[in-house]
């Protein structure tokens, strides 16, 4: 397996989440699509960490990416409860109260 | 103590000031305790210019420790003291006395006890009118002291507020325009003295002292003592033609404002129709003296040069001046404004002799000194008559006011009848302002037409015909104020002779002008040695400059 | 000197007094009563030493004991004289004190007495001492509270009254008899002028005294006005006197031993003719002029006109043409004032200066006022015989007389003159008192048609009038003599004299004809006039008016002067000019400067006379005169005396002429037309340019910076706030308009921000072909 074929399945998860956050109104789905481009930035990571000098770094910096991912999935579980609380819903384009 | 010039001095330029400030202690409900309280330091203040003046005139023994620190500036004035004030900017408290200010002086102290008898007739806020008095007389004294320039900046414009309020708060209708005509005027005026002096302070290498730049100006040492080349250089800056020229102008200018001379003068009949009487009697009293002694302290002794340039058009403007004033009081129907505009002819007089000098064409002495001496000496008791004169002039205009409310020539006539007493008191007062001999008004007109022959001839020819108008105007007023049958205009039953109050000061001014009339030299044997003094400081300075002048023509190489 | 003193003692002490005494009190007039009479005696006193010290050099001390001690005074006989051989002159010449003193230039105040000084002294005290007791009568009316005055011409219902004003007379007689002295007494021109001044003043007073009338009022200011147009000559004359000869000194001062003391400065004659001397060969030469000590030139028109300067004050004060008209109207006055002051002597000190400055007068100034005298003399003349008015006629009989003087002095015969000075005051202050009592007894009826016939009412006045006319017209008897004097009056001698004067100038210089013709034809019309007056007055026998039958004469106090006047107009100058008036002013005045000994001049060539081709002419002279005074009088017999010819036929002839005169020749409409509207124009245009021009150039100069303010005020907020305002609203703007671009839709930022990402590749990619883009 090289670098490349890494790379393709990263960039193949990346759009996959890109598109999941564009296109789900849910806001769990946008969460999951943030989880997804987390995960394609860890796959480049491990992979770079595999193939260049980058060594033992890259592992270490996917082991941050994931305990943060972690935490951030908490924080917007959080933050979505707290807006269906609020909006009763959990439609992201219906909160537009920072516009204001 | 009171043989001690330099208290004396101090004394005579504060006591005013100080005497006003204790007005405060009293209630101002006590109108009467505070006029007398005014009129006993103004009574104060006159017994200490005669004290001041018997000293400089001898005639009592200062202390002989004055006398040994005095003697360095004698040789110029009678009496002079220095104290340094700001020394960063070498400016002193400088105050001194001579033959051109001791006259006036007395006048000073004089006509504002007077005028302080006068404001009997203010009933409203007599307080704060005493006080800007007071401080107002206090001004007048630090210009007639004052020795160094900025102390004579400071005085001068010490002055402008008191007289401001005094018209714009006691004054008639029109106060408030006639106020700031008047401030505007003078301090219009002030900005050229300003601009004046700080050219003066930096060609003199930062000096003041009006008796340094006068000895400088003349192309000597700023010092007596010093040697000539250390301040050759100074003296080369303050000796320079051009620059004396400009200062004069600037100088002149500030002067005629205060004189005031004809195109300059329309400040001076709003001022004295809206001001109250005693402020009358003091601005044309006093006020207008300045003028004419800031040529004769400042602008002849520190720009010879500047002056003999410029001492034709003085003369020419004084006679313009004469008839041009005698003609617009001719047409006035104001009686106040008429006297008014009889100080403008009056004040003629004086630029008249300030400028009767002619010079030798070739040397550039001065030709017939003795003749400039005599305008000098004119122009300076010409002031001094004109200012007992036209007080008492403005005095029986305000006594008249007082009365009938109005100052309508019109509506006059034959209060002669109503008042005898009072008629003789006013004609012999308005007779000493035509110039009757005999009268103090007199002497000054007739020598400043002699001085003046020498410069040119129409001079005194345009000035002899000033005495034929002054006698029109005067006369035609008397005869539509006084004579005719019994006044039966307005306020008719207030018209009633004058107190005891007004008998005082009618008299005491008629007694002065008959004793400067009838015994002149008692002033002018006073003026007489300053004003020689002065004619030949400008002689000399003259000649020095043309000698410089043709040195430099004849040798070019040596430059 | 003490004579002089005292009538200002006796002013001031009224002057004071006046504030104590009630108005009915008559004390302030015997106080100055009294006080002319003690000076009165006193310069008898000093005139009778004079004459008796005369020939003895050594009198001075004598004379100067009379006088006030511890003054230098000395007599000056023979200084002046040695150099040019004039005849010695005594005079007591002394010195006050300075008025001034600027360095060489002194102004001092002293006296210079001779005998003039003395003889003046005499005739004022005595003319004004009569006038004086004659007013305690003639004013009596003023001492009341309630002074009605029937002249007032403004309201014709009720009479106005005043408070009399007794003691305000008195005090300014007093005062213009001090001023009068003072003149005579002087030494020195400025002097002169100061009292010169103080009796114009005085006048001023005494015409306006009734100034509840308008004419009184106007009288008195023209007067004033008129002496002051003359004494502005007489200030620039000084002027140039003082510059050219630096002194105003008429006589030197000397000390006691008649030494001038060693810094005494030259008097004016002698500086003068330095001066001249200076001054004459430059002209012949073609050089120029000469530089004196002051460093100037002196041209000799100058001196001329100083001359013709100082000539203006003596036309101003005597009344001459073209000054003339103020002393017909100065007879508003009171009629004892007109009297003393505007007949006797206040006019006369016209003649008198120009007598004592004779010697600075050069030919050409001596001319003209000999012309100027000769058309005074013929208008007065003209004008007094067609004046209506009693007091009017006297007064232009005195301006003619008084240009008969003038003339006199113009000839060069000026010790005629003053003689002639001296016998009018008597006998016009006679006339005048006379007219006076006239008045005063048929309470101010003035007009003469309306007087007339009234010898038999007033019997003195009439006789003593008619000596007073006599005299002026100066008739005499012919060829007859009593005790080797010819039989005329005092007139008669005095202007015998100028007669003679004018006759031997003229026959000197032939082309002046003129002079002797005229003089002679104002004789003729002089004793016409005079005579006319008297015969109105008093040729019949009963008043014309039947109101007039009450008339009387006064009281003692009024008639005595009368008859002492009388006596003096009779005899004053018997001994003609041997007598002992005429020698006295002889002996006084300066004596005829070098050019006058016959030298001829450059300007104007004129032959002077001296006395003895004066004495030569005399006979003929005096026979002239005295043919036309004659004729006068037939002339004036005949229309007045007879009625042989119809005085109003005669009249209707000449009438262009007649009325010509009465109208005063339209002097005074020419001078309110060319003179006094003008000026009053000149002066209101004076105040328009302030009113108009110069005031409301600086409220101008005040409302233009009132606008400047305002505009800069303007400035600051409509341009430089309103950029910045604008500024700030503008970003506001974009930020409002960038401001839609936040949907606050998470899902279109994230679609934009992968789009920007893509664009980015994009333009990556597109600059850096080659993939170098990549690491």
């Amino acid at each position: 397996m090289s670098l490349g074929a890494y790379l393709a399945v990263s960039a193949v998860l990346f759009a996959s989440g890109l598109t999941c956050m564009m296109t789900k109104r849910h806001a769990l789905g946008v969460l999951m699509g943030v989880e997804l481009i987390l995960n394609s930035a860890c796959l480049n990571l491990i992979a770079f960490a595999r193939y260049t000098s980058l060594g033992i770094d890259g592992q270490v910096f996917a082991l941050f990416v994931i305990v943060i991912a972690a935490a951030e999935a908490a924080v917007a579980l959080a933050i979505a409860l707290n807006y269906y609380n609020n909006f009763l819903t959990v439609d992201v384009d219906r909160g537009d109260e920072l516009k204001r | 103590m009171f043989a001690d010039p330099q208290f004396l001095m101090s004394c005579a330029l504060f006591l005013p000031v100080l005497w006003g400030l204790g007005l405060f202690g009293f209630p101002s409900r006590a109108v009467s305790a505070i006029r007398w309280y005014a009129l006993a330091g103004a009574c104060c203040e006159l017994a200490i210019t005669v004290q001041l003046a018997g000293v400089a005139l001898g005639w009592i023994d200062a202390s002989p420790a004055v006398n040994a620190s005095a003697t360095s500036l004698r040789n110029d004035i009678l009496l002079g003291m220095s104290l340094p004030w700001i020394p960063t900017w070498n400016v002193n408290y400088s105050l001194g006395v001579d033959g051109f200010s001791l006259p006036l002086i007395l006048l000073t102290s004089l006509i504002f006890a007077l005028s302080i008898v006068a404001s009997w007739s203010i009933k409203t806020h007599i307080r704060g009118f005493l006080f800007l008095l007071l401080l107002l007389e206090t001004g007048v004294m630090g210009v007639f002291l004052a020795l160094d320039f900025f102390l004579f900046f400071v005085m001068w414009e010490v002055m402008l507020l008191p007289m401001y309020f005094l018209i714009g708060l006691w004054g008639g209708p029109r106060r408030e325009y006639a106020a700031i005509k008047f401030f505007l005027y003078t301090l219009a005026g002030g900005v050229c003295l300003l601009m004046a002096m700080l050219m003066v302070y930096s060609a003199s290498g930062g000096s003041f002292d009006l008796l340094e730049l006068a000895r400088m100006a003349q192309g000597q040492a700023p010092q007596p003592g010093m040697d000539l080349d250390q301040g050759m250089a100074l003296t080369a800056a303050m000796g320079d033609t051009s620059l004396q020229w400009r200062v004069f102008v600037l100088l002149l200018i500030a002067f005629l404002i205060k004189l005031p001379a004809v195109p300059l003068h329309t400040w001076l009949p709003d001022a004295h129709v809206e001001a109250p009487t005693p402020v009358s009697m003091i601005l044309a009293g006093i006020l207008l003296k300045l003028g004419g002694y800031g040529f004769l302290r400042i602008a002849i002794p520190i720009c010879p040069l500047g002056f003999a340039e410029w001492a034709w058009f003085m003369v020419a403007l004084g006679v313009f001046c004469v008839l041009y004033g005698a003609l617009a009081a001719l047409a006035q129907s104001d009686f106040k404004r008429l006297v008014a505009y009889s100080s403008v002819s009056h004040m003629g007089y004086v630029l008249m002799g300030l400028g009767a000098f002619r010079f030798q064409e070739l040397t550039g002495a001065v030709l017939n000194p003795d003749f400039s001496t005599m305008g000098l000496s004119a122009a300076t008791f010409q002031m001094v008559a004109h200012g007992i004169v036209s007080a008492g002039m403005f005095f029986v205009v305000g006594v008249l006011y007082d009365r009938v409310k109005h100052r309508d020539l019109r509506q006059f006539g034959g209060i002669a009848s109503l008042q005898p007493h009072f008629s003789a008191i006013a004609a012999g007062i308005f007779f000493a302002g035509l110039g009757l001999p005999g009268l103090c008004g007199f002497i000054g007109e007739a020598f400043s037409i002699f001085s003046v022959w020498h410069v040119d001839r129409f001079f005194s020819v345009g000035g002899a015909l000033g005495m034929i108008l002054t006698a029109g105007y005067i006369l035609w007023a008397l005869q539509r104020v006084y004579l005719g049958p019994t006044y039966t205009g307005p306020n008719r039953e207030y018209l009633t002779e004058i107190n005891f109050r007004e008998y005082t000061v009618g008299y005491l001014l008629l007694a002065f002008a008959i004793g400067l009339g009838v015994y002149p030299a008692i002033a002018l044997n006073v003026i007489e040695p300053a004003s020689r003094q002065l004619v030949q400081q400008i002689s000399g300075s003259q000649e020095r400059q043309l000698s410089l002048n043709r040195a430099s023509i004849e040798s070019p190489l040596d430059k | 000197m003490l004579a002089w003193l005292l009538p200002f003692a006796g002013c001031v002490v009224i002057t004071v007094l006046r504030l104590k005494l009630s108005r009915l009190s008559a004390v302030p007039g015997w106080i100055g009563t009294g006080s002319l009479l003690v000076a009165f005696c006193l310069s008898l006193f000093s005139a009778g030493l004079w004459l008796m010290t005369s020939p003895a050099e050594t009198a001075a001390s004598s004379v100067s004991a009379e006088e006030t001690p511890g003054i230098q005074a000395a007599k000056v006989g023979d200084d002046a004289a040695h150099e040019t051989g004039y005849s010695p002159q005594r005079r007591l010449v002394g010195h006050w004190y300075s008025l001034a003193k600027f360095g060489e230039i002194d102004f001092p105040l002293g006296y210079a007495i001779d005998a003039l000084t003395v003889l003046m002294f005499v005739l004022v005290t005595m003319i004004s001492l009569a006038v004086h007791a004659y007013s305690l009568v003639y004013m009596a009316d003023e001492q009341t509270e309630s002074y009605q005055d029937h002249h007032l011409d403004h309201s014709p219902g009720e009479t106005p009254e005043r408070p009399g004003r007794f003691a305000h007379f008195y005090a300014a007689l007093g005062l213009f008899t001090f001023a009068m002295l003072g003149i005579v007494l002087a030494n020195g021109l400025l002097q002169i002028f100061i009292f010169w001044e103080l009796v114009g003043f005085s006048s001023y007073l005494l015409i306006g005294f009734y100034h509840e009338r308008r004419t009184a009022r106007l009288a008195s200011m023209k007067a004033f006005l008129m002496n002051r147009v003359g004494d502005v000559g007489f200030v620039l004359g000084m002027t140039i006197l003082l510059v050219t000869c630096g002194t105003l000194l008429l006589y030197p001062v000397h000390d006691l031993n008649g030494n001038t003391s060693g810094s005494a400065p030259m008097a004016l004659p002698e500086a003068f003719q330095a001066a001249v001397e200076k001054v004459v060969p430059s002209e012949e030469n073609h050089q120029p002029t000469d530089l004196l000590p002051s460093g100037q030139g002196i041209s000799y028109a100058l001196l001329v006109a100083a001359g013709l300067g100082l000539l203006a004050g003596c036309v101003g004060k005597s009344a001459q043409f073209p000054l003339h008209t103020w002393l017909a109207d100065a007879m508003e006055g009171p009629t004892p004032v007109s009297a003393l002051v505007h007949s006797a002597t206040m006019v006369a000190a016209g003649v008198y200066l120009a007598a004592r400055i004779a010697p600075l007068l050069l030919p050409e100034a001596l001319l003209l006022l000999a012309y100027v005298g000769v058309v005074t003399l013929l208008l007065g003349a003209s004008m007094a015989i067609v004046a209506r008015d009693l007091k009017l006629v006297l007064a232009h009989s005195t301006i003619s007389q008084l240009g008969l003087m003038l003339l006199g002095i113009g000839v060069g015969a000026w010790e005629a003159a003053i003689f002639h000075l001296i016998t009018h005051a008597f006998f016009k202050s006679l006339l005048f008192l006379g007219a006076g009592s006239v008045i005063h007894t048929t309470h101010h009826e003035q007009d003469l048609e309306k007087l007339g016939g009234l010898r038999a009412h007033l019997p003195l006045t009439s006789l003593t009038m008619l000596i007073g006319v006599i005299a002026l017209s100066g008739l005499a008897v012919p060829y007859v003599t009593i005790f080797g004097e010819s039989l005329g009056f005092s007139g008669f001698h005095s202007k015998d004299a100028i007669v003679s004067g004018a006759m031997a100038f003229v026959l000197k210089n032939p082309h002046h004809i003129l002079l002797l013709i005229s003089v002679l034809l104002g004789a003729c019309l002089t004793a016409a006039y005079s005579l006319r007056l008297w015969l109105k007055l008093f040729a019949r026998d009963t008043p014309v008016d039947p109101a007039l039958q009450q008339v009387h004469e006064g009281p003692w106090l009024m008639t005595w002067p009368l008859v002492v006047l009388a006596f003096f107009a009779a005899f004053c100058a018997l001994g003609g000019e041997e007598g002992l008036v005429s020698t006295l002013v002889e002996a006084s005045l300066s004596p005829a400067p070098a050019w006058f000994s016959g030298s001829t001049d450059e300007v104007v060539s004129i032959q002077w006379t001296n006395a003895s081709d004066r004495h030569a002419v005399h006979g003929t002279a005096g026979a002239m005169a005295l043919a036309a005074a004659w004729l006068g009088a037939l002339i004036a017999w005949a229309l007045y005396g007879l009625r042989a010819i119809s005085s109003k036929d005669l009249s209707r002839q000449l009438t262009p002429l007649v009325r010509l005169a009465s109208h005063r020749w339209h002097f005074d409409t020419l001078y309110r037309g060319f003179l006094v509207l003008p000026i009053l124009n000149l002066a209101r245009h004076t105040a328009w340019i302030d009113r108009i021009l110069i005031d409301p150039f600086i409220d101008g100069c005040a409302r233009f910076s009132e606008r400047f303010s305002h505009a800069s005020q303007w400035f600051d907020e409509a341009m430089i706030n309103r950029f910045f305002d604008n500024m700030a609203s503008s970003v506001w703007a974009w930020g409002l308009s960038l401001r839609k671009a936040q949907t606050g839709h998470i899902r279109q930022y994230v679609l934009l921000a992968t789009m920007a990402v893509i664009v980015l590749f994009l333009i990556l990619f597109a600059w850096m072909p080659g993939g170098r883009a990549g690491p």
